[in-house]
């Protein structure tokens, strides 16, 4: 067995002993809800992805191109590079009452924002909103990367299509960038923590839901939802990549 | 005149090409090193960078109209994945062009007709052919092309080199293949440090040395 072979098996099994084999001795079956989060956390993660491609592609086109709107693109970086718990404080700012507006009493403006906290933050469009946001990143750099090997925005311009239709058929033709950029922005969003607690904890998705779980009702159920969860997680990774290769 | 340059000043970063004057009317290959400019001097005259000077195709100045309207087809040396059904989206291109009558021709003139039902799997060779039929679908007044044949095997690179040559339109060829160039232009012009330096008639005959080096697959 060669050094390469030698350190993946090492990795692989010091990670199988620590995140599955170890924590079995806790295992309990997760309290009710579990089910719930899980789906719920599946949908909008999906729909968080989707809403993610058209901005994440933009943005790679845009960086490809050059000058300052590719520089200001890279923005989309942001949510990547900053901890998760510092886009939560100031997505929930973001969404909140500004008190300015509300000093004088209740105003247009201090109406509209109540209306729209009220309808965003700890509700399922929080979620979305939060989800969305981590997921640019993601679709971002795999569309960044994939533009850089194939230079099909030329190609398919001097073909002469541009527009709408000139996206629809760079989604098509980097169909595994496309592909990646949605399972993987999909995969990430079960782990989503930081901004969620912060933004938008209710309902509960899959990470919430175990964060509760530990706190409430200690180790055992939190690490029966988390193999659960692995599982789902891993065995989407595992077709996606046989998928792709 | 297919396709005339002339003045043209294009920045990639430090980095700058000038060409004075080019002119295109059948193959014309510019050779150069590494970072001589060639895939700059394309994206230039194609519309994908900004660049100053003119750019004439078929006699219409097309240097301030954007890529998908200057009639230049550009061929990449990655080719790149049809969007969908080879067949269905020779047609797409072919119908924005008015070529629908003509994608029968093509397929045949390149010898794809196998391919038509495909979607995914092609190989590199394979879907530089598709691109090239796309191409000439699109009725370009010229064709662009950056080492189109880099990531092709030999045979295939020469498979596809006779297509260029028989094409009949003007192509800009980019390659780092002095052989190559001779093979498959008919001027063939020097690049270096981001200016052409010199432009000579072709009149080496190297088919006999690539019918020498294909007889080791016969």
């Amino acid at each position: 067995m060669g050094l390469g072979e030698a350190v993946v098996g090492a990795s692989v099994s010091v990670l199988l002993l620590l995140l599955v084999a170890l924590p079995l001795a806790y295992f309990e079956a997760p309290p009710p809800g579990f089910v719930e989060s899980v789906a719920l956390t599946a949908v909008f993660g999906l729909a968080a992805s989707l809403l993610a491609l058209v901005p994440g592609l933009a943005a790679a086109l845009a960086v490809r191109r050059g000058g300052l709107l590719g520089v200001v693109s890279q923005v989309l970086y942001v949510p990547a590079v900053v901890p998760p718990t510092s886009v939560g404080v100031l997505l929930l700012a973001s969404f909140s009452l500004p008190r300015a507006a509300c000093v004088e009493g209740v105003g247009l403006l201090c109406g509209v924002a109540a209306f729209v906290s009220g309808h965003v933050v700890n509700k399922p469009l929080g979620i979305l909103i939060a989800m969305t946001v981590m997921a640019l990143p993601v679709s971002f750099s795999i569309f960044d990367g994939a533009l850089r090997e194939e230079r099909a925005e030329a190609f398919f311009r001097s073909l002469g299509f541009s527009g709408l239709r000139l996206f629809l058929l760079l989604f098509l033709s980097l169909r595994s960038a496309t592909v990646s950029a949605l399972v993987f922005s999909w995969i990430r969003s079960f782990g989503e923590l930081g901004v969620l607690l912060i933004f938008a904890s209710y309902p509960m998705t899959a990470s919430i839901y175990i964060y509760q779980t530990w706190l409430t009702h200690g180790i055992g159920p939190a690490v029966g939802a988390s193999l659960v969860v692995i599982a789902v997680v891993m065995a989407l990774a595992f077709v996606v990549r046989r998928w792709l290769s | 005149m297919a396709l005339l340059v002339e003045g043209l000043r294009a920045r990639r970063g430090a980095f700058t090409v000038y060409v004075e004057r080019l002119a295109v009317n059948s193959v014309v290959a510019v050779v150069g090193r590494n970072g001589a400019g060639k895939t700059t001097l394309l994206d230039a005259i194609a519309g994908v960078i900004e660049a100053e000077g003119r750019v004439a195709a078929c006699g219409r100045d097309v240097s301030r109209l954007p890529p998908e309207r200057r009639g230049l087809a550009y061929v990449q040396s990655v080719p790149v994945d049809p969007p969908t059904r080879v067949d269905k989206f020779l047609r797409m291109v072919a119908r924005r062009h008015g070529a629908e009558e003509e994608v029968g021709e093509v397929v045949g003139r390149l010898g794809i007709e196998a391919l038509l039902p495909r979607r995914g799997g092609l190989s590199t060779g394979q879907r530089q052919l598709v691109n090239l039929a796309a191409a000439l679908l699109a009725r370009p007044c010229a064709f662009l092309m950056d080492e189109p044949t880099s990531h092709l095997d030999w045979l295939n690179k020469k498979a596809f080199n006779d297509i260029v040559k028989a094409l009949g339109k003007p192509v800009l060829y980019v390659t780092h293949d002095p052989f190559e160039a001779m093979y498959v232009a008919d001027v063939i012009c020097v690049m270096e440090r981001g200016r052409i330096t010199r432009c000579v008639e072709n009149r080496v005959d190297v088919a006999y040395i690539y019918k020498v080096a294909e007889s080791l697959w016969a």
